[in-house]
């Protein structure tokens, strides 16, 4: 049986790859926030945002969907949800979401392979990838960046002390964040 | 070796219409498409050369007409220019759209028939890709260069002019009907413009043919084009005159714009949009200084495929892949200095114009350019940076 047959009705597979693309989305989201509370580089990217600049990530055509907002010098998770979004990333199906959210294709090769496409400005759209380049880099293991990115980020002395504050808080701030 | 990526799309529906007398056919692929008003949109100095009584003439005798000619497209297309054409466009009652000249009366072309199309004055909204859902009104292309290939690419640069920022805007829907190629139409280039547009499309071959979205189907376009322009551009720098070189070029041109707009391009057209905002330097001409560099900087991921446009190009065919690949670099730099000889085209940014410390802003703008995201090497601003510096 197909994923969706037309009629509304969905798999169990593909229940379960929503569910996946979902909380992968949600953790996304959440690390947008913790990585940009303390993240130097991240910081210094997000300089190039104008103020309430509101990002979405999702999955076309129904979601989910999740959004991010520059406040200050950082970050927040605004939820599920595009919120009005200028700029979207969007992923052409729930399969082009999973391989792509759980690292299994990188940014730079999805996009070559039209998995996912942009509307809005392509300007905002290359910073929001550098930005989501620099939220990998804690989200991964080093090895496995060597794979999915065309030159695996080096760690400063600095970028570990992100890593495991990120790594300590990632866990309460996603329950925290679960029903937003 | 023919690489076959593990996905891959490509699409052109675009009619190619090419040879001597081609330009007399315009009226009869205006009634395949169900037109019989056009409005033109050309430039000044396409209008002043002449070319446009050559159109004029085509309609003699047939039953389609001109309803309307709008000539005052700037060298930067904005969406203000964009709706004085579709407003002109409706006055007239005009059926069909058709573009003479170079990138921008080309790009206003594509903006203005978004505009008639989707009933909106704002171009803003239709950033991005594949945001267009109808079709556009009946389109015809007459290139006066050969070099962007627009006529056969799917995407659109236009300044926002309130905005002040330039707004790329990607859609299948804005893809031409029909693109035609008479030679006719480019015979008044100079031989610096022949040899900028010249270098433009063979950047558009080259960048296509190892960046990350390149297939085969594209690749088959790159090869075909560059073997074209290798053949013919030298020739048409030296005697603008020779219609056989200049509808080769014509064609290069159109089979580099078909690939690259099915493959993209990388971190020479970044450095050159950059180029272009921040110090205006016309994009062939930035193209060409930058290809080699560009090259090169890439030869460490895709020396496997640098290296098999060697032949082409007529650098050295042995050694290893990467000798092969430096071998490329080689042969651009010299045809260069020839084109550089034969028309005084510049071949070092600071012969632009381009202060040194201008550099910087250069760097910074370009790593926003969507092009650097399918190069095959990571650039960040400090590599972007030492390209610039190599080239100044």
């Amino acid at each position: 049986m197909s994923d969706q047959d037309g009629s509304g009705k969905v798999s169990g597979a593909f229940k379960a790859k929503k569910m996946v693309v979902q909380t992968s989305l949600l953790l996304l989201g959440v690390a947008f926030e913790l990585v940009s509370k303390h993240c130097k580089d991240m910081q210094d990217e997000l300089s190039g945002w104008d103020a309430g600049r509101v990002l979405a990530l999702g999955v076309l055509p129904d979601g989910p969907f999740i959004a991010v907002r520059k406040e200050l010098d950082h970050l927040v998770y605004l939820g599920k949800g595009d919120h009005g979004a200028r700029i979207k990333i969007l992923f052409k199906n729930i399969d082009a979401a999973l391989v792509m959210l759980t690292g299994q294709v990188g940014a730079h090769t999805g996009f070559a392979e039209h998995r996912a496409i942009v509307h809005g400005s392509i300007n905002e759209a290359m910073q929001a990838n550098r930005a989501m380049a620099l939220v990998t880099k804690f989200l991964f293991p080093g090895i496995w960046l060597k794979y999915i990115t065309k030159r695996p980020p080096k760690m400063s002395l600095s970028d570990y002390k992100t890593y495991f504050l990120v790594t300590a808080l990632i866990g309460p701030t996603l329950a925290l964040n679960a029903t937003k | 070796m023919v690489y076959v990526p593990k996905y891959y799309e490509f699409f052109c529906p675009v009619k190619i219409v090419s040879g001597n007398m081609a330009l007399k056919n315009l009226p009869y692929e205006m009634d395949q498409l169900g037109a019989k008003k056009a409005m033109v949109v050309t430039d000044p100095g396409v209008a002043g050369a002449g070319l446009i009584k050559l159109v004029e003439a085509a309609f003699e005798g047939s039953g389609a007409r001109i309803g309307a000619i709008f000539d005052q497209t700037p060298p930067d297309s904005s969406d203000k220019i964009c709706s004085q054409v579709a407003k002109i466009y409706k006055d007239k009652g005009c059926d069909c759209l058709v573009a003479v000249g170079g990138g921008s009366s080309i790009d206003t072309a594509k903006g203005a028939n978004i505009m008639i199309t989707e009933g909106a004055e704002d171009l803003l909204k239709f950033q991005g890709a594949e945001r267009l859902k109808k079709n556009g009104v009946p389109f015809i292309v007459i290139p006066t260069t050969a070099g962007t290939g627009s006529e056969a690419t799917s995407a659109a640069v236009i300044t926002n002019t309130e905005k002040g920022i330039k707004m790329s805007i990607t859609s299948y829907k804005i893809l031409p009907n029909t693109a035609i190629l008479d030679p006719k139409m480019t015979l008044t280039m100079p031989p610096k413009i022949t040899a900028a547009t010249g270098m433009d499309a063979l950047t558009h071959a080259i960048e296509a043919y190892y960046c990350l979205q390149k297939n085969p189907v594209s690749d088959s376009f790159s090869l075909a084009a560059i073997r074209l322009i290798m053949d013919n551009l030298v020739k048409c720098v030296s005697d603008g005159k020779d219609e056989t070189a200049r509808l080769a070029m014509a064609n290069a041109a159109l089979l580099a714009g078909i690939s690259f707009s099915n493959s993209l391009v990388g971190v020479v057209h970044a450095l050159a949009h950059a180029t272009g905002g921040v110090a205006h330097v016309p994009h062939g001409i930035a193209n060409a200084i930058y290809l080699p560099w560009g090259v090169e900087y890439n030869i460490k991921k895709s020396a496997e495929f640098i290296s098999e446009l060697a032949p082409l190009l007529g650098a050295s065919a042995s050694g290893s892949a990467e000798e092969r690949s430096k071998a490329v670099v080689s042969a651009i730099h010299d045809l260069n200095k020839k084109l550089n000889q034969l028309s005084g085209m510049p071949i070092k940014l600071r012969d632009t114009g381009v202060k040194e410390d201008q550099l910087e802003a250069i760097a910074k703008v370009a790593l926003n350019d969507g092009t650097i995201a399918m190069n095959p090497e990571e650039v960040t601003q400090e590599d972007a940076l030492g390209l610039l510096k190599k080239a100044y």
